[in-house]
């Protein structure tokens, strides 16, 4: 049997609650993502356009709002480790739905040992999951580049390899403050904070290019390593990034 | 004007580049309505061509220095062009970039221009209008001009994060060679000042609370390497007691890097190799649980290029070895080549629920190819670790010192001026 969800932390808690109540076997889960991933494996995570038409063994599970909070708070009581680990796995977007439901049974279980083994498969698996989606928020944290749009509102855009633009928001939240913000993830077209309006392109930033002045002007030139800058600072990411954007 | 704006800022942060007491890092602050907070982990924003990270608009605000300091490149005596910020100027970009999310904070040094509380009422201003008028909660380090009064650097300390005075070298003589107008007994009574000032805000008082912080990130400093024929035993004496007696937070390392000829300096610079062994020593003394006797027991004044700190440690102590990682302390883990902080936290999760076994401990993040000599895992040893002491030294080095890069010399004390005395008491205080 298949099992197919909606993108959202709501129907993901709501279906682990289900698979863990309901104990059957031989199901494998579908997460509907409209877009299409950008990570280096495409033909793993695929593009899941939302598909009316089921196949017999195809079913829809849809979010339970009570189920899926008394399963929150009950990991926030028994296991509160836990609960960030599973909602970053989910924002991970890996297909590792099995791991997740045992880990989650195991959290809950009380087994809090196991809970922190590496060693063990299971909790490997989501632990591992966890970690990247955790490092990638605290990479965009420093990576993210604002600007000024023509209405006010500093908007930053980026293509990240999993599903965190709403996980950064809290972040950003603090740093502007009152002052109004967006964050645009453009792989999934996914907008946190102020919503996207239709307006001219952005005016020219003098702050951007005082920036690269900086920027150019700070490295110490008898130390030139560009190996190093490259693992913290893979290719991928300068297209966005004003100081090197122009040798991406 | 715009166009002169960018001409400043390309001066004074190439000006400001060497000083490396600068890492991205964590504070206590609260946005409280302003702009912006500080977290408890420092945050990177951006890599330079040089490999390091970019956290802080590092600028000076003048590059303008009465001072003639041999290893600087503002000196008094070199012919560069000078020219200063202003605070408004200073403001202005650090809120711009703060809000573009280029930096985290400010790191404001400057040349010495004046009277030291002249040029300290500067820097103090400067923080004061990011923090008054711009309502700036993010992160702000300042240098503590060396000469400047208590009362100037208390109010920086209560605008600031972080406050530094870079020691350069390690004892009075080296300082007087190099830099004879700064006074290093000076530096180190303003240090302990700033300590004595924190250590007096996080004492809980009989009256309520202050509400505005001091100096929540503490002090660094940094020392040169390579610049005198000092060796690495007294910088790290001098580091260590740095964190014990002044609870400095860092200190860094900074490699010589010739800028002007001056024939009381070396003409290269210093293996970089030896200023990653400093660091390794650094990161065993405050993450590893090592003491400064354990580092220095050799007697070697230097360090050993080849081989890392922790490896020599466990090279020169057969007998503590092999660790069995089903039931040893985390302390005695943390002694093993090849083992990291975070692995032997792992290691020690693991266990509680686990019998390890030789295949767990790549998931772990432990590499068998360092810490295979060093262990048991349930009374077994991973197998083809059957090596002679003799042998682990060669098995274990990170290659060559030749491959440090380009054109260094073999040993850190080819360099050493002929002239130089063997041995400097280092800066005593306590």
């Amino acid at each position: 049997m298949v099992i197919r969800y909606s993108p959202d932390p709501e129907s993901y808690f709501s279906l682990i609650d289900f698979a863990m109540r309901s104990n059957a076997r031989d199901i494998s889960y579908r997460c509907e993502r409209p877009w299409a991933s950008r990570t280096a494996q495409p033909e793993l995570f695929g593009c899941m356009e939302p598909n009316p038409l089921y196949a017999a063994d195809e079913v829809r599970l849809y979010a339970s709002p009570d189920r899926a909070l008394e399963l929150r708070s009950d990991l926030a009581r028994l296991a509160p480790f836990s609960e960030q680990d599973l909602l970053f796995a989910f924002l991970s977007e890996l297909p590792i739905e099995p791991a997740i439901i045992e880990y989650s049974r195991i959290a809950l279980s009380g087994d809090i040992e196991r809970a922190h083994d590496e060693t063990d498969d299971i909790v490997r698996t989501v632990l591992t999951a966890a970690r990247r989606v955790s490092k990638e928020i605290h990479a965009f944290q420093g990576l993210l580049r604002f600007a000024e749009t023509r209405s006010g509102v500093f908007e930053a855009i980026f293509e990240p390899d999993a599903d965190v633009v709403f996980a950064l928001f809290p972040f950003f939240k603090a740093r502007f403050g009152s002052t109004r913000f967006r964050i645009i993830d453009i792989a999934r077209s996914r907008c946190a904070g102020e919503p996207v309006e239709q307006e001219g392109p952005p005016p020219p930033d003098e702050w951007k290019s005082l920036w690269k002045v900086f920027y150019d002007s700070t490295e110490n030139p008898s130390r030139l390593n560009p190996k190093v800058r490259l693992q913290h600072m893979p290719r991928r990411y300068w297209k966005y990034l004003p100081e090197v954007n122009d040798e991406a | 004007m715009p166009m002169e704006l960018q001409d400043k800022l390309a001066l004074l942060a190439s000006a400001a580049r060497y000083d490396a007491s600068c890492a991205s890092s964590g504070s206590k602050r609260s946005s409280a309505g302003g702009l912006g907070a500080t977290l408890p982990a420092g945050v990177c924003h951006s890599w330079t061509g040089d490999g390091r990270c970019v956290s802080l608009l590092k600028i000076l605000y003048s590059n303008a220095c009465r001072l003639d300091c041999a290893y600087c490149a503002n000196r008094s005596s070199n012919d560069v062009q000078r020219t200063s910020f202003s605070p408004e100027e200073i403001a202005g970009l650090t809120v711009s970039f703060y809000k573009r999310n280029y930096i985290e904070g400010l790191f404001l040094s400057s040349g010495i221009f004046a009277d030291p509380d002249i040029v300290m009422a500067r820097l103090v201003e400067t923080a004061r209008l990011l923090r008054r008028d711009h309502r700036f909660q993010g992160y702000i380090h300042l240098k503590a001009i060396p000469g400047c009064g208590e009362r100037l650097m208390r109010e920086a300390a209560r605008w600031a994060d972080r406050l530094s005075a870079n020691i350069e070298l390690p004892n009075a003589a080296s300082l007087k060679e190099l830099a004879p107008q700064k006074d290093g007994s000076s530096i180190i009574g303003s240090m302990r000042f700033l300590r004595d000032g924190i250590l007096e805000h996080e004492t809980p008082p009989r009256s309520a609370k202050p509400a505005q912080p001091f100096l929540p990130a503490g002090q660094s400093t940094q020392l040169i390497v390579g610049a005198t024929g000092d060796s690495d035993s007294s910088i790290l004496r001098l580091a260590h007691s740095f964190y014990t007696k002044l609870s400095l937070k860092r200190v860094y390392y900074s490699a010589y890097v010739p800028i002007s000829p001056d024939s009381r300096l070396p003409g290269s610079a210093p293996p970089l190799r030896r200023e990653h062994r400093l660091y390794q020593a650094d990161w065993l003394l405050r993450f590893y649980g090592f003491g400064i006797e354990d580092i220095l027991e050799s007697k070697e004044s230097h360090l050993d290029l080849d081989i890392d700190p922790k490896v020599a440690w466990a090279i020169r102590h057969p007998e503590f070895f092999p660790v069995e990682l089903q039931n040893a302390e985390y302390e005695r883990i943390l002694r093993i080549p090849g083992i990291g902080v975070v692995g032997a936290r792992r290691l020690v999760s693991a266990r509680r629920s686990s019998r390890l076994r030789v295949e767990h401990l790549k998931t772990l993040g432990i590499s068998l190819k360092r810490a295979g000599y060093f262990i048991t895992v349930n009374g077994r040893r991973p197998s083809d670790v059957r090596v002679r002491q003799d042998d682990l030294r060669s098995v274990l080095s990170d290659g060559s010192s030749t491959d440090a890069g380009p054109s260094f010399p073999r040993s850190p004390t080819d360099q050493a001026p002929s002239r130089k005395p063997s041995f400097q008491p280092e800066f005593i205080f306590d």
